[in-house]
This record gives structure tokens, sequence and C-alpha cells, in this order.
């Protein structure tokens, strides 16, 4: 009997008070749904918005680069096949003394001497600190024989027109020894070698 | 003689409007009846067809009403001894409201006039729960009294043949009184012991309007209707057989009539006597449409089964659940589930149209930085080249050209003079030892050599001295100068 009056007194409150109740309830079960079903949800769906807000902002900053790049690489002078080649001689990417050997030897034979000795060392981008760090040097070494001082200038004419980048640093010669000492250097692209 | 009958005509009129004025009604004319008496039916309003509520005698069981029916069509006969005499009598009433009829009663139940206001079309004002108005409402005053009669009139109002009843047996009280029984029986009966229904201190007003948004519970405790009343009436008693029951005797036959008790006004009707011969041809016709089959079976008014509850009233109040309240509780649990399955709906749906969106963004953004990478290798070797070409023209900018030197240098050198070695480097310091023919040209040397300043800054001379071969003997003059040459002897490029 107590149960069956505590059903009738449960039933006689919830008449009473059955809006309140009814309403109780259905926020309590939206609040523990939206918990449950639609928080998780929700948060991948923020991200996902973020992530294409970021999205597009990136795609807005690669449009500008690509439209500069544009108009960028209309302003781009294509080189040929021989001009590449010229500057590739002129100043190699790398330290060539197998190509630099002939080349000076050539040129010491076309102004009439022969090269009786030469001493090569890389002295790389540290020569002194007003140089171009950019560039590195070759030092070399030659002593000639054969020859007179008109060969040395026309030595001189040579190097000086050469597609090789070379500066002659010193000159020395004696009329009672005929050898003609010459030190000079010659550039490649030290940039190049930094990079990779 | 036009005057003369002018005169007559208005002494005519004068004498008509003196007379006093009496209607026939004859009440067996249905169509007549109808557009005097107006509708038999009590006014129901809108609202009280809509909620289902009926008036005294719609609450009856079908079974009743069924009766009722009969009752209506056939009441007197049914209830008046069988004389072939009274059947077919016409009746004519004449309404005379003379100040001779008095009749207390009439004074007291006279229902409260009609205002015809705005309100009006709501239809007279009747509780819906038969039995609160006059359980409700105690005998204080005497227009309380009349205004609960008035209910009672309303809820069971007389019909056209419960007045031909009543007029029957008051006009043929003299020849054929019913018996003492059927009347006392009649009497005991009172359409006002249906209302016998008690009033819980909650029936509050509050409790009445509730009550017209919620269903009616005919099993309530609270408020018995008519018919469940009836039902229980219904069942034969053991000491009494219900097979030993005339017809008339019986308790619903009896219930809806009102008007015997309580007439608002008594009509003095007279019977209108015709000839014999014309009666008993139209009893004969009469009788087989409104007597009452007497030998066939009784018709047996048994008890639904539906209102049969085997549970206790104790238990089965604790277990019930009213529809109502069940509805609410699903519809709390079903509104936010919808509306979290919209919600959810939504959000999948936005989350679908965000992905994909996301996927073309991506594919967008993807060829954008292929194009963008393309231009890229092009950009770095284009770079790379323009680096090297602006350090070759770095280079060639501070390139040494040592022909200037020897061109400057065989320039400004006289002749008678030579140099027997030769030691220079870029700083522009240079030791030029040589050897001259004499000292005189070795002064014009000097005085050159200062006057060359676009080849020497500075010149100084040392170790001068005389110069002699072995066998050749003083030939000239050695010296040594130190030059420090100009600053562009080594940029100018020859011409």
């Amino acid at each position: 009997m107590n149960r069956l009056l505590f059903v009738r007194q449960l039933k006689d409150f919830f008449t009473r008070h059955r809006r309140l109740i009814l309403v109780i309830l259905s926020i309590a079960i939206f609040c523990l749904a939206y918990a449950l079903i639609i928080v998780g949800p929700y948060d991948t769906y923020r991200q996902n918005v973020d992530v294409m807000k970021g999205l597009n902002k990136d795609i807005q900053i690669a449009q500008q680069k690509l439209d500069q790049a544009k108009a960028y690489s209309s302003k781009i002078v294509e080189l040929d096949a021989s001009e590449k080649k010229i500057l590739s001689m002129a100043m190699p990417d790398k330290p060539e003394y197998s190509s630099l050997l002939i080349h000076l030897t050539t040129l010491a034979q076309k102004a009439g001497f022969t090269v009786f000795n030469m001493d090569v060392e890389d002295s790389g981008a540290t020569i002194n600190k007003n140089s171009d760090k950019r560039l590195g040097k070759v030092t070399i070494k030659m002593k000639l024989v054969g020859g007179d001082y008109e060969s040395l200038k026309g030595l001189v004419e040579l190097l000086q027109n050469s597609v090789m980048m070379n500066d002659i640093y010193t000159i020395s010669f004696s009329n009672k020894n005929p050898l003609y000492e010459l030190s000079l250097v010659v550039y490649y692209n030290n940039a190049s070698l930094i990079k990779k | 003689m036009p005057e003369e009958l002018r005169r007559a005509e208005k002494k005519e009129r004068q004498q008509i409007a003196r007379r006093p004025k009496v209607f026939e009604i004859e009440l067996n004319d249905s169509k007549k009846s109808a557009k005097i008496g107006g509708s038999d039916k009590p006014s129901e309003s809108w609202w009280r067809k809509i909620l289902g509520y009926s008036d005294s005698n719609s609450s009856l069981s079908p079974e009743m009403a069924k009766v009722n029916v009969q009752q209506k069509h056939e009441p007197v006969l049914s209830v008046l001894p069988k004389s072939p005499v009274a059947k077919p009598i016409q009746f004519k009433a004449e309404f005379k409201q003379t100040s001779t009829i008095k009749h207390h009663e009439s004074k007291e139940i006279k229902p409260p006039r009609e205002k015809h206001s705005w309100w009006s079309f709501l239809g007279s004002p009747q509780s819906l729960i038969t039995g609160i108005a006059s359980a409700k409402k105690p005998a204080k005053s005497k227009t309380a009294n009349a205004f609960q009669a008035s209910s009672d009139i309303a809820i069971n109002r007389p019909t056209k043949e419960s007045k031909i009843n009543y007029i029957l047996e008051s006009g043929l009280s003299n020849n054929h009184r019913p018996p003492a029984k059927i009347l006392s029986q009649r009497e005991v009966v009172k359409p006002t012991a249906k209302l016998k229904i008690r009033k819980s201190p909650t029936d509050s007003w509050w409790e009445i309007f509730k009550s017209l948004f919620s269903p009616v519970h005919h099993q309530s405790n609270k408020y018995q209707l008519v018919h469940d009343r009836e039902a229980k009436q219904s069942i034969p008693s053991p000491d009494r057989p219900k097979s030993h029951l005339p017809l008339a005797e019986k308790p619903y036959l009896t219930v809806p009539k009102p008007s015997m008790e309580k007439p608002v006004m008594k009509p003095v009707m007279k019977p209108i006597i015709k000839p014999v011969e014309k009666k008993i041809d139209q009893s004969k016709k009469s009788k087989h449409k409104f007597l009452p089959a007497y030998h066939l079976a009784e018709k047996v008014i048994r008890p639904s089964w539906m209102g049969v509850n085997l549970m206790p009233s104790d238990a089965s109040a604790g277990i019930k659940v009213s529809r109502g309240g069940l509805g609410g509780v699903l519809l709390a649990i079903i509104i936010p589930i919808v509306f979290i399955s919209a919600l959810y709906g939504l959000l999948v749906y936005q989350q679908l149209q965000v992905a994909e969106k996301i996927k073309i963004k991506n594919q967008e953004l993807a060829d954008l930085e292929k194009q963008i990478g393309d231009y890229r290798i092009r950009e770095q070797l284009n770079n790379e080249t323009a680096d090297k070409i602006l350090a070759i023209k770095n280079r060639l900018d501070g390139k040494f050209y040592w022909s200037n030197f020897f061109d400057l240098l065989e320039k400004y050198t006289l002749d008678g003079v030579y140099y027997t070695n030769l030691s220079a480097d870029t700083s522009g310091q240079l030791v030029l030892p040589g050897v001259a023919s004499d000292y005189e040209t070795l002064s014009k040397q000097l005085a050159v050599f200062n006057n060359a300043t676009d080849f020497v800054k500075e010149v100084k001379i040392g170790n001068t001295q005389l110069y002699s071969e072995g066998k050749a003997g003083v030939i000239g003059v050695s010296f040594q100068l130190r030059l420090l040459l100009a600053d562009h002897v080594f940029d100018t490029k020859k011409n």
C-alpha cells in the first residue's frame, strides 16, 4: 500500500508540476544530446572552417605570388646555349683545373712562351676582406721561358682579353735570366658551391 | 353615405381592437408547432459541440437514447391505458397570459430573460459536466434557486412530446387517470436525481477551465454522468427481476420529464372533440404505427463490458497514466530529439559542404603552387645567371690591365735608358732598376717621370753609379727608380 501511495503521490506531483517537469526534461535531454552528439561534430566543423579560412588565405597569397612571378617572368631575357656556354667558361661554377691548365698553356704558346712551371692553389673566397665572397679564387704561379719582352706583352694582352676571368697580380723578369714569372688569379662562381 | 360607411368601418375596427386576442395552435401539426415553439433542442454553443460534451439527453447511453426517441414518438401511448378513444385526439392549445393562471412554481422557475449581447452566440451558459452546477451552488437565495431551476430546465428542456404527455395526463385525468403506482414512480424519479454529484473542494473554476482542454474521464470518481448512473441502474437487482417490470415503470423512461414538475408556462389546452367514427378510423391507422409490440421480447439493456474494471480502484488509480501526461512526456522527449536530430543533420550537411569546399580549395592551391613552382625554378635559374653576370661585370670593372702599364712605361722612357729587371705588382709601388747612358740622360728621365702625372705620382732614385762591363769598360750610369704609380694605371683598358 505504501508503494501504491507513493505512486499516487508521485502521480499527483507529476500532475501538478507537469509542464515544469516536461520543460526540465526537454532541456535535460537537449543538453545531454548536445553534449553527446553535437559537440564532437561541431568542433570538427569549426576546425574545418578554420582550415578553409587558412586555405583561402594561402590561395590568396599564392595567387599574388603567381601574379608577381608572371610579371617577373615577362621581364626575363632567355639566353641561348652559346651564351650560356660562354658564361660557364667565364665563370665556372667550380674550379675546373683541367680546362684551366689547357687554357693557360694554350695562351702561353700563342704568346711564344713555354710553360716551365705552374703552381695552382685554390684560395677560395678568403683572400682578403674586400673581395667578393661570391667569387672563388684560384691562384696560379707560372714560370715561362722561351720568350722575350714582346712575348710577355703578348701574353698579358691575351690574358686580358681571355673569356676566363683572371687578374695578373705580379710580373717579374730579368734580362740576365730569360725566365718570366707571372702570378695571376682565376675566378669561379663560389655562390653555387655555397648553395650546394 | 360615404361618411356613414366610414363611421361604421371605424367602429368595426375599434370593436376588433377591443376583442381579446386568441391564437389557436394545433400541436400535432409538426410544421406549425415548429414555427411557434421554435426548436425543442436546447441551444448548444459551438465549443460544446467541438469538445463533445452532450446535454442531458445526449449524454445517455445509446440504448437509453433509443428508448428516449421511442418515448418521444410514442410516450403517451406507452403510458396511458389502451383506449381507442384517446389515441387519435387532436389538441388545441390556447395561450392566455391572464392573471387567472397563477402557478407559484412557474414564477420561481421562470428562466432568466435572454440578453441579446455580442456574446450571445455562445449560447446559454450551461455547465459542461452535468451535476456541477447543481452540486456546486447551495440554495442561498430565491434568485439562486430560480437560476438553478433554470439550469435544470436548460439541461432537461421539455420537448414537444413531453408537453403533450403532460397535457394528456392533465387533460384526461378525469377519465383515464393512470395508476397511482406509475405516477408515484414518476414523482420519485426527478431530474435533479442525476445531479447528485459531490463536489470536491478542489473543483475550482480553474479545474473547470482546465477540463475544457483535457478529455473527460467518464470513469472518474468525481463526476458521474447520467448514463453511468443509468447503466448501474440497468443492472437487474436480485430482489426485483427485470422481466416483471412494465415498460413504463422503467426508470429511464421517466427521467427526462422535467416539464411535468416545473413548467414555465402552463398553457390551457382544450381537446378538440371530433366525431367518433373518424377517431376509430384514425386509431386503426395509428395502431400499426405507434403502438408498442407487447408480444415481442423485451429489449434487454446490458451494461457495456467496456466499463468493467477488474482492478481494485486503489491500484488502478496508482497505475493509471493519463493520455495527456503520457503524450506530454513523449512530446518532451521527442521534441528535443527531433531538434537535436535536425541540428545534427544540418551539422553533417554543413560538414560535408565544408569538406567538399576544402577539397576544392586544396586542389586549387596545389595547382597554383605548381604554377608558382615552375615560375620559381625559372626565377632561380634566372637569378643565378643574373648573379653570375653581375659578378662578371663587377670583376671586369676591377680588372687590372697590365698592357696600359707597359704602354705608359715605354712612353715615358727616354732613349739611352733601359731596364735590367722588372718586378711589379698591383699595389702601385714599383722598383725599376736600369742603366742610363750618362747623368744628363738620367736627369732628363727623372724629369720626365716627374712630369708624367698620369703614370707616376712619386719618383725616387737611388744607387746611382757608373756602370761598367768587363771588356767594354764604363758604358753608362746605373740607377734604381722607386715609382709610386698613379691610381688608374691598371684600370684603364687600352683602346
